[in-house]
């Protein structure tokens, strides 16, 4: 049999409900792998040994006595250190809160709970989910596996980096500009940002009200459909969250014969040209849709900067909003690169936030129209394989991925192969609103029909073999 | 360095920073300015100012799949 940490969750569950898999030894080989890799990885804050273990011997309890809860039940989990749990330390990853114990826990977690999963621990993210990677900060930021002298993405990167070295199957991350696809794609993982609305945010530190998403990373497609499945739904304590019927994640389906998907090829061919190795892996997924069965017809829409000078404007507004009275009275208590993100909305007008969120309903309106006649679009995931680990790195151009956080569409980030050096490369699928599981369905295929699924970061391996 | 303008609009706001950060800091500004004068510039119809609140329960986002 597969080790038990290199199975999927939609493995391990099979196995856990069939009775050949027991939770506790899952989430002792889960413990086992972080105590063996992550001091040079540096994707956990906190591990939860001790509650983890008696969470997984609680679920294999139930399972014995028949009460199986479902596809998560059983599964080692990891949450960004901006998830609030309750009693224990939620962080930011920030000197600010090291301190912090949360009373309750948040919606999402309560759901994971519900659902039988096993939190394993606290994860690393950049500040506040967007000062990083920093090199000041309490923790040291996490490393990629897949070469531990670059970045893993960010800022849910000790999500992405977890998951990839198989130290857990599942992690949860947030998305405000790109911070779940972005760890997603340099990590060669797949990583779902739902439709706005679709999961509560309640209790977990937000960094833009109007933008920020909470989602899943995981090693495929399908585990993020088993994810959000328990993730979705409507929270009324959430004021963002849609009160719509919860999309089938249980239909997702490798099946995309027929389907009409829309190539934004201006993005990294004009607006922000891309790397040859990205342009070339797009083109190769163009030609497996194809494949499948889709029909790939390129489409336009505004300039890929204009979405991300919309989506900054109301980002840092709304930052700074949250963070004003911390960094006019004890600023010293972020890292340097926290300070200046979450200051820089302090030079914005009032009106420069107005006439962003006006411009924001048109690039809305703007997007369902060139969605209309399409199941979904695709992008390059990022315009590069993962830099090098240091405090510029996040400097570049303009983001694939803030597009859909303007947008509020789902978006997905998934493998798409691998550089010449062996550096993950990646896709960007997006969908209409509520549309999770057509988007997921064709990260499923794409995964399905390729053997990028079959790799992992040889860190993880060697590593493990040598402890 | 940055530029006296830059410290002084950094004091009326309140903020305090090491010297050594503000090079970076004024970058950071400089380019979120930019993209603040980006959406200054967008003409807009009266007609169109119905739409401006974003809603997630607006049209756009309402199921459509």
């Amino acid at each position: 049999m597969t080790s038990p940490h290199e199975l999927t969750i939609a493995e391990a569950a099979r196995l856990i409900a069939a009775r050949k898999l027991s939770p506790v030894e899952l989430t002792r080989a889960c413990v086992a792998r972080v105590k063996a890799l992550d001091g040079k990885l540096n994707a956990f804050i906190l591990l939860l040994e001790e509650s983890a273990l008696a969470e997984a011997a609680a679920a294999e309890a139930e399972i014995t006595a028949g009460r199986y809860r479902g596809k998560l039940h059983g599964i080692p989990i990891g949450l960004k250190d901006i998830y609030s749990t309750k009693g224990i330390a939620t962080t930011g990853h920030s000197a600010l809160m090291r301190d912090n114990i949360p009373a309750e826990d948040a919606h999402t977690v309560a759901l994971l709970r519900q659902a039988g999963a096993v939190i394993l621990g606290k994860l690393s993210t950049h500040e506040f989910a967007t000062g990083g990677p920093s090199f000041d900060l309490p923790w040291p930021p996490a490393r990629n596996p897949w070469d531990l002298s670059r970045m893993p993405g960010g800022s849910s990167s000790g999500s992405g980096a977890a998951v990839a070295a198989a130290l857990c199957p599942g992690a949860m991350g947030s998305d405000t500009g790109g911070s779940i696809r972005f760890p997603a794609a340099m990590c060669g993982i797949a990583g779902h940002k739902p439709t706005y609305g679709l999961v509560s945010r309640r209790g977990i530190m937000p960094l833009s009200f109007s933008l920020d998403h909470a989602g899943p990373l995981c090693w495929t497609s399908e585990d993020c459909a088993l994810m959000m499945d328990v993730l979705a739904g409507y929270d009324p304590l959430d004021p963002g969250s849609a009160d719509v019927s919860k999309p089938d994640f249980s239909a997702i389906t490798p099946n995309i014969k027929g389907m009409t998907i829309g190539a934004i090829r201006h993005f990294h061919e004009e607006d922000d040209p891309c790397d040859p190795e990205v342009a070339a892996a797009f083109d190769a997924s163009v030609k497996t849709l194809e494949s499948l069965g889709a029909t790939v017809r390129t489409i336009s829409v505004s300039p890929l900067q204009h979405y991300n000078d919309v989506g900054n404007v109301i980002l840092r507004a709304e930052a700074y909003s949250i963070h004003e009275r911390h960094l006019t009275r004890t600023p010293m208590l972020y890292g340097a690169l926290g300070r200046r993100r979450l200051a820089a909305g302090a030079f914005l007008r009032a009106s420069d936030y107005v006439s962003a969120l006006r411009h924001r309903s048109r690039l809305v309106a703007e997007m369902a129209a060139a969605m209309a006649a399409c199941d979904a679009v695709i992008t390059t995931g990022w315009p590069s394989a993962a830099p090098e680990l240091s405090e510029n790195a996040m400097v570049r151009g303009p983001m694939p991925t803030m597009v859909f956080n303007v947008t509020g569409s789902p978006a997905l980030s998934i493998c798409n192969g691998f550089t010449a050096s062996g550096l993950p490369l990646a896709l960007q699928i997006a969908g209409k609103p509520f549309a999770d599981p057509t988007v997921l369905s064709i990260g499923h295929a794409l995964e399905r029909a390729t053997a990028f699924r079959s790799m992992r970061p040889a860190f993880a391996t060697e590593a493990a073999t040598a402890a | 360095m940055p530029t006296p303008g830059f410290v002084q609009r950094m004091a009326e706001l309140g903020l305090n920073f090491p010297a050594e950060e503000l090079d970076a800091f004024e970058s950071f500004v400089t380019d979120l300015e930019r993209a603040a004068s980006f959406v200054r510039k967008i003409d807009r119809s009266f007609a169109e100012e119905p739409s401006n609140v974003f809603d997630p329960a607006s049209v756009a986002l309402t199921r459509t799949a």
